[in-house]
């Protein structure tokens, strides 16, 4: 493989990691937050437990997405040298204020939520959760407008070679921005959504001992799960003017294909500007994927009506193995949007070949190797850490201690 | 303004040598401690841990948008291992607390990920000194003395008197002294060999003061000075980005900045005391 393809392969691979652990962040802070609210406004302790259990499988993925996320925000400079180079002034900014406004304070405040149980008063606990909630979509938002300039460039002009940034307001009502921006926090919803529904149904087949708690958080997780598989595919629709308008090769086949490739010919010389054929596939894919979760969630919900679905085994079951669904098609989403975009890292101003950096395929493959096995292991790990954790279901770990118990204690879930 | 996005370059990167550096100072005892003193150790970063390493992800946030093309003259392999390291500590402290038993079987490996940091970062500023040996020099110091820090920060959170550790300050000095010599190589040496100076006593601070709390300040001193000296002496090597890139981050941070500090410092402020039980 050229350093090219190996860089390539190591962001792509180093991407998908991270955002599987992005998505459930993004929905089951949601969930934790207003079981949370749940329990502070109205006292319901059951609310409270609902709180402990979904946050520690929170907390468990929150772990290996920064683990992943550290990986992405030194691999522009690592690997793509070039189009830091060129492009490093307008889309760098989006990153920077990520990191600076959004990242800085969600981990802060996780870090205190955490280790706030029963040290902080209620409300300002709450208040911490809800803190993580914004920062979070927060840092999509930055990330996303960084990746819309990608999509499509404005608000720059090139002096010298080099893009400097004219208008901030062009990036962030760029119209690659917030269809996309909307689509991913609804993915981000479902996906936390599904994660509840199935880990709920898990344990009502099981007959374990906590069968109010999974009624309830089942109904919440369909809840969430019908709202989020609505709007994605709303939202998805929508996105169709903007990407056909301003990359009309990505999504094109046939006589629209071949005229859009005549015309990027005729602006930019020769050469191919069709992208791979994987991207028709996974469009597909995920377009039908989403449909079926769509299904699946108004089923899930429909059906707890009386109850029937609690005592429908074979429909908790399907709920239970639908659990990697929501993050599949996720990915064929962001192969449509990124693979699509080929051959231009910024389309139509960078070509990935230009942008990628001056190291050798040796290096490259190190890198790769290196980066991805280890995200690869702490995957493996933090998974296997979340299905033993969420199978071992809550404890009653949540009840205060006396005030005479001798020694500190600590109250951690295993 | 090119001047003010160096300096919160310069903030962000300190601040990750000093506060990041309890993390990993805290991390590299680890496999030292006796099993039941582990956890504690943990806890009593607690709070904060997450806390300490929003700097290093600010700081390559700024430098990946104040000073675009500085990243890629960075050493490869230095930064690939650096980056390793910060993840594997990462990952590994949060994750060994979900596991249970077998959970000793991460010290070692988050003990290792701990000197590739302060390794990493230590040898990736040296090589804004020169070349040859002075990274790894400086990737020695920066262990050691991250390392020392570690130490202090627990002996002030348990409240213990810390033993004086004359080996590892001689040491410390040592290195220290020498890596001083590196402001030879600099633009400004005399401004490197000041600050050097004043790393020098803070590592010597670290290890001999009675205090637990002046030798843990000493420890914030010695751990985060070193890539502001370099910086300063190095000024101005890196190249910025453009006007209306600077203003943007300057307009958008501006206020937020204030906001950062205030929930940083309600963060210690809130968890200042051990507590008795510990939900987490």
């Amino acid at each position: 493989m050229s350093a090219l393809d190996l860089a390539r392969a190591q962001f792509a691979l180093t991407t998908a990691l991270h955002f599987l652990f992005v998505l459930l962040t993004l929905g089951l802070v949601l969930i934790v937050a207003i079981c949370q609210t749940r329990y502070t406004v109205r006292g319901d302790e059951l609310a409270g437990r609902q709180t402990r259990f979904w946050g520690r499988l929170y907390v468990i993925n929150y772990a290996v997405g920064i683990a992943s996320g550290l990986v992405m925000e030194f691999q522009f400079g690592l690997n793509w040298g070039g189009l830091t180079r060129i492009a490093g002034d307008v889309f760098g900014a989006p990153l920077a204020l990520e990191t600076l406004i959004a990242f800085v304070l969600e981990s802060t405040f996780l870090g205190m939520w955490i280790f706030g149980w029963g040290r902080l008063p209620k409300r300002l606990h709450l208040a911490l959760i809800w803190g993580v909630v914004l920062t979070a979509y927060l840092s999509a938002f930055w990330v996303l407008v960084s990746n819309a300039f990608l999509q499509h460039p404005v608000g720059y002009e090139m002096v010298a070679g080099t893009a400097r940034l004219t208008s901030f307001g062009a990036l962030l009502t760029n119209n690659s921005l917030w269809f996309a921006l909307l689509h991913v926090a609804f993915a981000g919803i479902l996906t936390g959504g599904f994660f509840v529904l199935s880990v709920s149904a898990w344990h009502l087949l099981r007959r374990t001992e906590e069968q109010v708690f999974f009624r309830r958080s089942m109904r919440l997780g369909a809840i969430t799960a019908v709202i989020g598989t609505f709007l994605v595919i709303g939202v998805g629709y929508a996105q169709f003017g903007p990407v056909n308008a301003d990359q009309p090769t990505k999504l094109a086949t046939g006589t629209q294909l071949a005229t859009a490739q005549a015309d990027l010919v005729h602006r930019f010389g020769p050469g191919d500007y069709r992208p791979p054929d994987l991207v028709h596939g996974a469009f597909n894919g995920m377009v039908q994927s989403g449909n079926l979760l769509f299904l699946l969630a108004v089923l899930a919900l429909v059906l707890q009506i009386r109850g029937l679905l609690f005592r429908l085994r074979p429909a908790l079951w399907v709920l239970v193995v639908v659990v990697p669904v929501p993050y599949l098609t996720a990915i064929g989403g962001w192969l449509v949007r990124e693979v699509g975009r080929q051959p231009w890292a910024v389309y139509g101003l960078v070509r990935t070949s230009d942008a990628v950096s001056a190291q050798s395929a040796g290096t490259l493959r190190a890198s790769l190797i290196g980066f991805v096995g280890l995200l690869l292991i702490l995957a493996a790990l933090d998974w296997w850490l979340l299905a033993r954790t969420a199978a071992r279901g809550p404890g009653d770990e949540f009840l205060p201690l006396p005030d005479d118990a001798p020694e500190p204690v600590e109250v951690f879930s295993a | 303004m090119t001047i003010l996005w160096y300096g919160v370059l310069g903030a962000l990167l300190a601040l990750h040598g000093a506060l990041g550096g309890i993390d990993y100072g805290v991390g590299m005892r680890l496999p030292f401690l006796p099993a039941p003193a582990r956890r504690p150790a943990l806890n009593a970063i607690g709070a904060m841990f997450l806390g300490n390493e929003v700097w290093i992800v600010a700081g390559a946030g700024v430098l990946l948008a104040a000073f675009p093309r500085a990243e890629a003259a960075l050493p490869y392999p230095t930064l690939v291992v650096f980056v390793i390291g910060l993840v594997v500590v990462s990952a590994g402290v949060q994750l060994r607390g979900r596991v249970g038993r077998g959970e000793r079987a991460f010290d070692p490996v988050i003990a290792v990920g701990g000197v590739l940091v302060a390794g990493g970062f230590g040898a990736l500023f040296g090589s804004l000194v020169a070349g040859g040996g002075w990274p790894l020099l400086f990737a020695v110091a920066q262990v050691l003395l991250v390392a020392a820090h570690g130490r202090a920060f627990l002996a002030w959170r348990s409240g213990a008197s810390p033993s004086r550790w004359p080996g590892l300050t001689a040491a410390l000095a040592v290195v220290a002294v020498l890596a001083c010599g590196g402001a030879y190589h600099l633009r400004h040496p005399l401004t490197g060999l000041v600050l050097g100076l004043v790393v020098v006593l803070a590592a010597v601070g670290v290890g001999l003061f009675r205090r637990p709390g002046l030798a843990f300040l000493a420890g914030l001193v010695a751990t985060g000075l070193p890539v502001v000296a370099v910086g300063a002496a190095t000024y101005p090597d890196l190249a910025p980005a453009g006007a209306s890139t600077l203003h943007l981050l300057t307009v958008a941070v501006a206020p937020v900045l204030p906001v950062l500090v205030v929930v940083q410092g309600l963060c210690w402020w809130l968890f200042r005391r051990g507590s008795r039980v510990v939900y987490w």
